[in-house]
């Protein structure tokens, strides 16, 4: 907490019909859009910058203030493996690990995470094998429509980071803030315990 | 005409088609039915395209972003019944970045032949006002603030039993009963039934709306360009959706695309289309850019359709050796505001007709209109609901008999559909009851203890109709290197079935499921294998076809061998992935060789599905038993194992047939014991619209153990002998926990959810009831 940066002060509007208010509520992202496409060519100014590492490479993005980090990562930087589903904290499709924790990133500014290091389902199979939590998700069939696995194996991963041999209880509780409307659950749970076990074998 | 012959069953005897006639229109060369060793067909083959999911790369709908987009959002109605009595948008298509708002006033596209997209009158909470597009989500939900409209409120009836009461308001002007009567079904004389019945007994039960809560939201994104319009829809069935848009937007089919990589969950929601297609459609043709409009969960719980509430009053005549004398039926559904669906209100046919032997049954679905929104197809639609009552009320005529409620079922068992007189082409539900109960370890009469937690077995049998004759095409593409691509027009919405007919397919072909790969979720190049994934019938639909186009490319492989041989096709087998010519000396060879060896272009077929066997009634059983632990002190209900097993014919792939068996007893769990939303009877607006407190079940509700017991009896309807298993476990589940808590509590709890308050209330009524029975948690201490 002690590093982060607070959001540097959006620079004064100059289109007439741009207020502060519409900076801080994000309207200039799309007036920019707009302009991009040649289309209303007053001159805008810029949402503020943040600088965030997204699975191990530093990116640099302009977020307007109030973005959640899940539109961040979704519309900014085109990682769409971190779903929406609720947008309000309580399906838990968003998670993703901050600093190595679980957070719902859709309750988690943008400008939260500046300096901070993010890690998407994007980021966790090396590149020429998947993670043991992917591989057991596959071997265990854990999920159906797939909107809540990247959640899921977020959550997941954050408790095999902190505990590496979790009993099915923890496992239970680990994934009980992310809501799989198939009903995989059973299978979620075997998976979490089998990836456990897996990367108890040394991976 | 078909060669019929007679098919004996309980004494009566019917006329049916072989089911070898049927096969033999199969494929070009007709099919012969499949052995008992197949290599492919049944094994637990991993997901198609389940690494997709794991790694993040699976592109939804809800994913697709294109240049120079637009948002949009919907302006729902807050009343149950309004006029709209002024309207003015000038405010919101002042806000920087609007770029167009819909409304009554400037659009007068139709909805239905019922209603305006735009409506003056509003006859439901969540019927659509206006609609904006604006260059992001921000501004288009700001702008919504800005359409100031002004409403004439009206009064509402949002209760059905309200609804039929002879002084209610006016739904649509012509009396709050669909159709002006009740719908009905008859067998035999109900009155003389019961009064030659030694035993006969009422109750009524309620149900709660469900709704579908799938975790990827309703939406769409729409697009014009001189090709047509290309929508990426969150939908179950890609052409159903493009045959709903070129009728209303009346352009030809041909110049619609709709595509839908993956869908995050529908469950009968996402068939067709709904208004925000049409809105969507509308706003990027006006505005040239593509728009997105997908709901925000709150205006998803109430814009999109629901399983209906819905009222059952169940009277039954037995005799004391247990027979079955008489039913009556009685439900009462809720159809919404509009004709829409009307038919999944309620429906006087299914269970209580079909599941038991009796010879007198009278079923009455009363459908009624009230201000509030139209019921949808919800996994098992109607079904779902008879179920949760009448196998209840099976259990409570059993112990008006002091049976055991699983012999009571057994007693009144019967092998052939009494509705259309017609012999099962299948059923194997005798088997299901012996399986399940041995592997719950069930007893009669249950001891639930004397403690503040008790612990009850219940089960209950399930019915599902299955797959009737329709057209399903299907393309495979044999290439020289021995890949095989199937090309199939369907959504892939989570079931697994489009895994399942790759095996088909291998099975088939003899190759390995990893040399095939699909084309699939795309209206563009893929044939019309189905208009959409719902009925539990997408793999026994599309699956012949599958496996017919694959039959097709094997033949053509053969004769290509063959002729490079100077053998006769005929002496040419199939067999366990090897090529052998009979009475020859040349060594197997793989598919894979061949095709290597032979093929230059690449074989394509494209099959069709036969026609079922003629004579047949066609569905689907289970029967599933569960445990349950109720905490007399807290209300609150666990299920502690359930064992559900099922008659869903040949089962294709163990694995993903199991998730789908976990998958529906859990989601089922949710209307039996916690989801239920919460209306304001002031204005029909639903209280609990977020995931939080409308409470799907989570991973700590969930049971320790969910067995699947896949009874595997291939059926005879079709040349796969697969039956559907989509919808079944989410059939029975419910009724199976009711159950169980009656048997713990010892007493019976007629509304769901039963949620922890209902279960105390429950208790509290029995304990201060003037004579409660003894045992009925009337003991010291709580």
């Amino acid at each position: 907490m002690s590093d982060r940066k607070p959001p540097p002060e959006p620079p004064l509007p100059r289109g007439p019909e741009v207020t502060r208010r519409d900076l801080l509520t994000g309207r200039v992202a799309g007036l920019m859009l707009d302009r991009l496409q040649g289309e209303e060519p007053e001159a805008l100014p810029a949402p503020p910058l943040i600088r965030l590492t997204v699975n191990r490479v530093s990116r640099e993005l302009r977020v307007p203030a109030h973005r959640t980090l899940a539109e961040a990562l979704r519309v900014n930087l085109g990682l769409t493996g971190t779903k929406i589903g609720c947008d309000h904290g309580e399906c838990g499709a968003c998670t993703v690990l901050l600093d190595g924790l679980p957070v719902y990133s859709c309750l988690t500014l943008a400008h939260d995470a500046d300096g901070r290091s993010v890690e998407t389902i994007e980021g966790l199979a090396s590149s020429d094998a998947l993670h043991p939590l992917q591989q057991a998700f596959l071997t265990y069939d854990a999920f159906q429509c797939g909107f809540c696995t990247p959640g899921m194996i977020m959550a997941l991963k954050a408790l095999l980071d902190r505990r590496g041999t979790p009993d099915a209880e923890e496992v239970r509780q680990a994934v009980s803030g992310n809501l799989c409307r198939c009903g995989n659950y059973l299978h979620v749970i075997a998976a979490g315990l089998a990836a456990a076990r897996s990367l108890g074998d040394g991976g | 005409m078909p060669r019929m012959v007679e098919l004996e069953v309980d004494g009566q005897t019917y006329k049916v088609e072989p089911a070898e006639a049927a096969l033999k229109e199969a494929g070009k060369q007709g099919l012969e039915p499949w052995g008992e060793a197949l290599a492919v067909v049944g094994s637990a083959v991993p997901r198609r395209r389940g690494a997709e999911h794991v790694t993040g790369q699976a592109r939804y709908s809800s994913d697709v972003q294109l240049p120079g987009m637009l948002h949009a959002r919907l302006l729902l109605s807050p009343h149950a019944h309004a006029r709209v009595r002024r309207i003015d948008a000038s405010r919101a298509l002042a806000l920087p970045g609007v770029r167009a708002v819909l409304t009554c006033l400037n659009t007068d596209a139709a909805w239905d032949e019922e209603r305006r997209l735009f409506d003056h009158t509003l006859r439901y909470a969540g019927q659509e006002v206006a609609a904006v597009a604006a260059a992001d989500e921000e501004a288009a939900e700001e702008a919504l603030e800005l359409v100031d409209v002004e409403y004439e409120v009206l009064p509402a009836v949002l209760d059905p039993q309200a609804a039929l009461m002879a002084d209610a308001p006016q739904v649509r002007g012509e009396g709050n009963l669909y159709g002006g009567k009740p719908q009905v079904y008859r067998r035999g004389d109900v009155q003389r039934g019961l009064a030659s019945a030694e035993v006969v007994h009422t109750q009524v039960y309620r149900t709660s709306i469900q709704h579908h809560a799938c975790l990827e939201v309703h939406g769409c994104v729409a697009s014009w360009d001189a090709a047509g319009l290309t929508v990426w829809d969150s939908t179950q069935g890609v052409h159903l959706v493009r045959e709903e848009l070129a009728s209303r937007l009346k352009v030809p089919a041909t110049k619609v695309r709709v595509v839908a990589e993956q869908t995050g969950g529908g469950f009968g929601s996402k068939n067709g289309i709904g208004p925000y297609h049409l809105v969507a459609v509308l706003l990027a043709r006006q505005t040239g850019r593509p728009v997105r409009l997908f709901m925000p969960r709150a205006q998803e719980f109430i814009a999109s359709h629901h399983r209906p509430a819905t009222q059952h009053e169940l009277t039954g005549g037995v005799m004391r050796d247990g027979r079955l004398m008489a039913l009556v039926h009685r439900i009462i559904g809720q159809a919404g505001a509009y004709a829409e669906n009307a038919e999944l209100a309620a429906g006087a046919y299914g269970a209580t007709a079909e599941l038991y032997r009796c010879p007198n049954v009278l079923m009455e679905a009363w459908i009624v209109h009230t201000h509030t929104q139209s019921p949808g197809a919800c996994r098992g639609p109607v079904g779902t609901e008879v179920h949760l009552a009448l196998e209840q009320f099976i259990d409570e005529l059993a112990e008006q008999l002091a049976m055991d409620p699983l012999a009571f079922r057994v007693r009144n068992y019967v092998r052939a559909d009494q509705t259309r007189r017609r012999p099962y082409s299948s059923k194997a539900l005798d088997r299901c009851y012996e399986a399940g109960a041995r592997g719950l370890g069930w007893r009669w009469p249950q001891d639930p203890g004397h403690g503040r937690v008790r612990r009850g077995l219940g089960m209950s049998s399930i019915i599902w109709h299955g797959v009737q004759s329709e057209p399903s095409q299907a393309v495979a593409t044999l290439y020289a290197d021995g890949s095989l691509q199937l090309t199939l027009g369907l959504a892939l919405i989570g079931t697994g079935s489009e895994t399942a007919l790759v095996q088909v397919a291998a099975e088939e072909l003899g190759v390995s499921p990893d040399q095939v790969s699909l084309i699939i979720g795309d209206t563009r190049g893929t044939p019309y294998s189905i208009d959409s994934s719902y009925g539990s019938r997408t793999l026994a639909l599309v699956g012949p076809a599958v496996r017919a186009a694959a039959a097709e490319v094997k033949r053509q492989l053969l004769a290509r061998v063959a002729r490079g041989l100077g053998a006769e096709p005929e002496a040419l087998r199939l067999e366990a992935g090897q090529i052998v010519v009979r009475a020859r000396l040349e060594p197997p060879m793989s598919v894979a060789e061949a095709c290597r060896q032979f093929v230059s272009a690449p074989l394509m077929a494209t099959g069709r599905r036969s026609r079922n066997p003629r004579g047949y009634a066609h569905e689907s059983f289970g029967a599933h038993f569960v445990e349950v632990e109720v905490d007399t002190e807290t209300g609150a209900v666990r299920v502690l194992r359930a064992i559900c097993a099922h008659d869903s014919g040949r089962i294709i792939n163990r694995l993903l047939a199991e998730s789908q068996v976990q998958g529906g007893f859990v989601q089922a769990s949710g209307p039996a014991l916690c989801e239920e939303p919460w209306l304001d009877p002031a204005t029909g607006l639903q209280l609990n619209a977020n995931l939080h407190d409308y409470a799907v079940p989570t991973a700590l509700d969930v049971p320790d153990e969910v067995q699947a017991l896949l009874i595997e009896l291939p059926d005879l309807g079709n040349s796969i002998g697969a039956k559907g298993l989509g919808e079944p476990p989410h059939v029975g589940a419910g009724a199976a926990i009711a159950n169980a808590v009656a048997h713990a509590l010892g007493l019976r709890i007629r509304e769901y959810p039963l949620t922890r308050a209902r279960v105390l209330e429950a208790l509290r009524s029995a304990r201060e009831a003037p004579g409660a029975r003894e045992g009925q948690a009337s003991h010291e201490g709580i």
